[in-house]
């Protein structure tokens, strides 16, 4: 019997040695929730001029004194872009603060001065801070760029245009979404919808694409300006696709897909869609078209923007910028 | 079966308590299916056997139950059972040892989705005691076990895939039975995330607001629970086992509010009891020093000092009255504390005192009087649990109040179960801070029971 007690008297000692765990506790850091607000160092920016052409990125630094909401808001003094970056840490680092040059949504920061605000929203009485940047170099997209009317016209680009309607690359106004130039649609048309296209074809036979169409997607900024509203204007797409490879479209037994994007809002609206999905309707059914039926992008030679607006509602007035082909995932300015 | 396995803790609040209240929380007790031995009420089945043996073991004694926790609901929520049962050994009169296990677990082909929950939990106790001098009898009494809990194929991103944690539970025990003394001076350590539902469920959800009268003052504020309510029975009481630990009042009890196995407590405790003496009678005395065993929010830890102490006194043994005239009294001190910055600050004091008076002044005609006295003052955290029992933020208590409420009555008693009370309990609570509602109840109450 003693021997069963002895046992037993052992066990529970066995059970008895819980290791002492003072490194770890039970929920959300008290201080995070209710501890007094500070910087503890100082919020820097790595750089002050920034060539994303060449740096990348640029970053913060600093230390706060508990984990608390941050905002870093960077605003393009010319272009009004703005670009957010938010976080909940104590220290502002490059893993959570870096900075590749873009935007929230177009439009994009140009060559200019960026204004940057630090706020804490969180803490009632603290600080906001500010600095500035010079942009230097803009960021380098990645993907496949059709035109950002940077250059002119293409050789082989077509327009149409209304005969009350002008058609045309702008530059230098301040109003571009990406850059410095977009092209301008503006002009009354009383009797159509249709107010003018610009057909975009490459010097080349293709346009480069590559040839899956499941992880590729459109891109394009659009602003309508006048002649707005919901069920009042909007984009009509065509892409067309050479299936022959001949160097020609042929609409009789080539394919061309047609995709529309209604107005939704007025500023620079980002359209992006994948590029297999150009072989649906709005009700997911396979569109008809007179080729295979299946989106090829490797084989579109041709992209027509297509420009209408609601006909009884006067004049009409919207922006194109920057088509662009990005793979995996959307554009981001 | 044990309090870390399957026990229904008795509510706060009770420290050898007035007859003027305990007659009004008997009927709430026995209205609720509250037993005396702690059981939870439960449907299902369950057997019983035992073995008794001519060597080596004296006895064995088996029991088991399964109950229907939950039913589905034939989409999202699986049927639910409930389970378990002891094995005790009796080696001989000196020692005893057995096992314990309840298990809730999900029948996951009751619906069409996998989701399945289940909580374990298997001790050891053990009682030896030995026979040191004529009246003197020493010993060990201790419980040690461990919980396991599994949220399997949960979608929720929060459900853990397992929480499993352990307590052990020791005291040395000594009884002078030429007293009537029993002394345990004991050691405990439950762990932070020991979840053992059978043990940790409260009677009462502080949560809810109570039964009558939720708002109070022309602006219809919400009207907490109050002490009145608990002795009233006008609160939500729980019916079944929460797999949740649920919400609780630290102004009440913050060092026990789950009952013996709360979770995240360690520390020596030190009970005395006297069970009788001529004219004091069911005396004792308990002390308990805590600590967390992990903090929450914090490195630092909570610490709880809880001091209790109560007698009848028969005080007509003391002025030679030939009828019962017993003064009930007790008290209960609790303190709560954790230093470290200003945010971290914790210190809470909560002293119950619970006095009453019966006085037989003509025959089977009882005078009741007695009185609860709460002044609780300080502040503390107290844990916001999601319904994976993780903390997932704290809610920041300032307490700066008197809550008291006094009762008197007539009690006719016909015999021994059959009485008839006539009482009138009054109740206030007044804040020294000027956020909250000074207010009060008053309750006339004609009370006529008959138990069979």
């Amino acid at each position: 019997m003693k021997k069963t007690t002895l046992i037993l008297i052992s066990v529970l000692l066995i059970f008895s040695c819980r290791k002492e765990d003072s490194e770890n506790f039970d929920g959300p850091d008290l201080n995070d929730l209710f501890g007094p607000f500070s910087i503890v160092q100082d919020i820097e920016i790595n750089k002050n001029i920034a060539d994303f052409t060449v740096d990348n990125t640029l970053h913060f630094t600093g230390e706060l004194s508990k984990n608390t909401q941050w905002n870093i808001s960077i605003t393009g003094a010319i272009t009004g872009a703005t670009r957010s970056i938010t976080g909940s840490e104590r220290v502002i680092s490059v893993d959570n603060s870096a900075w590749d040059g873009g935007a929230n949504s177009f439009p994009g920061f140009g060559l200019e001065t960026a204004y940057i605000e630090i706020s804490f929203p969180k803490e009632d009485g603290s600080p906001i801070l500010y600095d500035t940047i010079t942009i230097t170099g803009n960021k380098v997209d990645a993907g496949y760029l059709i035109t950002s009317f940077e250059n002119g016209e293409g050789t082989n680009w077509s327009k149409f245009n209304q005969t009350t309607v002008a058609g045309a690359i702008t530059c230098g106004d301040g109003n571009a979404a990406k850059g410095n130039c977009y092209y301008s649609f503006t002009g009354s048309v009383p009797w159509d919808w249709a107010i003018g296209s610009v057909m975009i074809q490459p010097t080349t036979p293709t346009f480069g694409l590559p040839a899956s169409a499941s992880n590729l997607y459109f891109n394009m900024g659009f602003k309508p300006i006048e002649n707005i509203g919901d069920g009042n204007t909007f984009i009509q797409f065509w892409f067309d696709e050479d299936e022959n490879g001949d160097g020609t479209f042929d609409l009789a037994t080539e394919d061309r897909f047609i995709y529309e994007y209604w107005y939704q809002d007025t500023g620079w609206n980002l359209i992006s869609y994948k590029y297999s999905d150009i072989q649906f309707d709005t009700d997911g059914n396979q569109v008809s078209t007179n080729g295979n039926g299946l989106p090829e992008p490797a084989k579109l030679i041709s992209i027509n923007v297509f420009y209408l607006a609601n006909k009884d509602n006067g004049n009409a007035k919207a922006y194109i910028d920057h088509l662009i082909f990005t793979t995996n995932k959307p554009y981001t300015p | 079966m044990t309090p870390y396995t399957l026990f229904n803790n008795l509510e706060e609040g009770v420290i050898n308590e007035a007859d003027v209240f305990a007659l009004r929380r008997e009927i709430v007790h026995y209205d609720m299916f509250y037993n005396q031995d702690n059981s939870w009420r439960m449907q299902g089945a369950k057997m019983n056997f035992g073995l008794e043996f001519a060597n080596g073991i004296e006895a064995i004694d088996v029991k088991g139950f399964i109950t229907r926790q939950r039913p589905t609901d034939g989409i999202t929520e699986p049927e639910r059972l409930y389970g378990g049962g002891t094995l005790t050994i009796k080696q001989n009169e000196n020692l005893s040892f057995g096992f314990n296990s309840v298990n809730i677990f999900d029948l996951n082909e009751t619906i069409q989705d996998s989701i399945q929950y289940k909580n374990n939990v298997h001790t050891f106790n053990l009682l030896y005691t030995k026979q040191m001098k004529e009246n003197i009898k020493m010993g060990l009494k201790s419980e040690a076990g461990m919980s396991g809990a599994k949220y399997i194929n949960y979608k929720d991103t929060r459900a853990p895939e397992s929480i499993n944690d352990y307590f052990y539970d020791v005291a040395l025990i000594a009884n002078l039975e030429d007293k009537n003394i029993t002394l345990e001076l004991g050691y405990k350590d439950v762990g932070a995330e020991f979840l053992s539902p059978g043990a940790q469920t409260k009677r009462i959800n502080y949560s809810k607001f109570p039964g009558l009268y939720q708002q109070i003052t022309n602006q219809a504020t919400g009207r907490p629970i109050s002490y009145s309510d608990v002795i009233s029975g006008n609160t939500e009481n729980s019916f079944r086992i929460s797999e949740e630990l649920m919400p609780y009042y630290s102004a009440y009890n913050n060092m026990n509010p789950y009952g013996v196995a709360t979770p995240n407590r360690r520390g020596i405790y030190i009970n005395g009891k006297r069970t009788d003496s001529l004219k004091f009678k069911n005396s004792f005395v308990n002390a308990a020093l805590m600590t967390q065993s992990k903090g929450t929010g914090t490195n630092l830890k909570k610490r709880f000092i809880v001091l209790e102490a109560g007698t009848d006194v028969y005080l007509n043994d003391f002025i030679g009255l030939k009828k019962q005239l017993k003064l009930d009294l007790g008290i209960r001190y609790e303190n709560t504390s954790r230093s470290g910055e200003v945010y971290e600050k914790v210190n809470l004091n909560s002293t119950l005192i619970d006095a009453g008076v019966s006085w037989e002044f003509a025959e089977k005609l009882d005078l009741l009087v007695g009185a609860k006295l709460w002044v609780v003052k300080g502040n503390t955290y107290v844990n916001l649990r999601n319904q994976f029992n993780a903390i997932e933020n704290f809610d920041i208590l300032d307490y700066n109040f008197s809550e008291n409420t006094y009762a008197s009555g007539l009690r006719y008693r016909f015999n021994d179960k059959n009485t008839l009370t006539a009482q009138y309990q009054f109740f206030d609570i007044k804040h020294k801070n000027t956020t909250s509602v000074n207010y009060g109840i008053s309750q006339f109450t004609f009370l006529y029971s008959l138990t069979f």
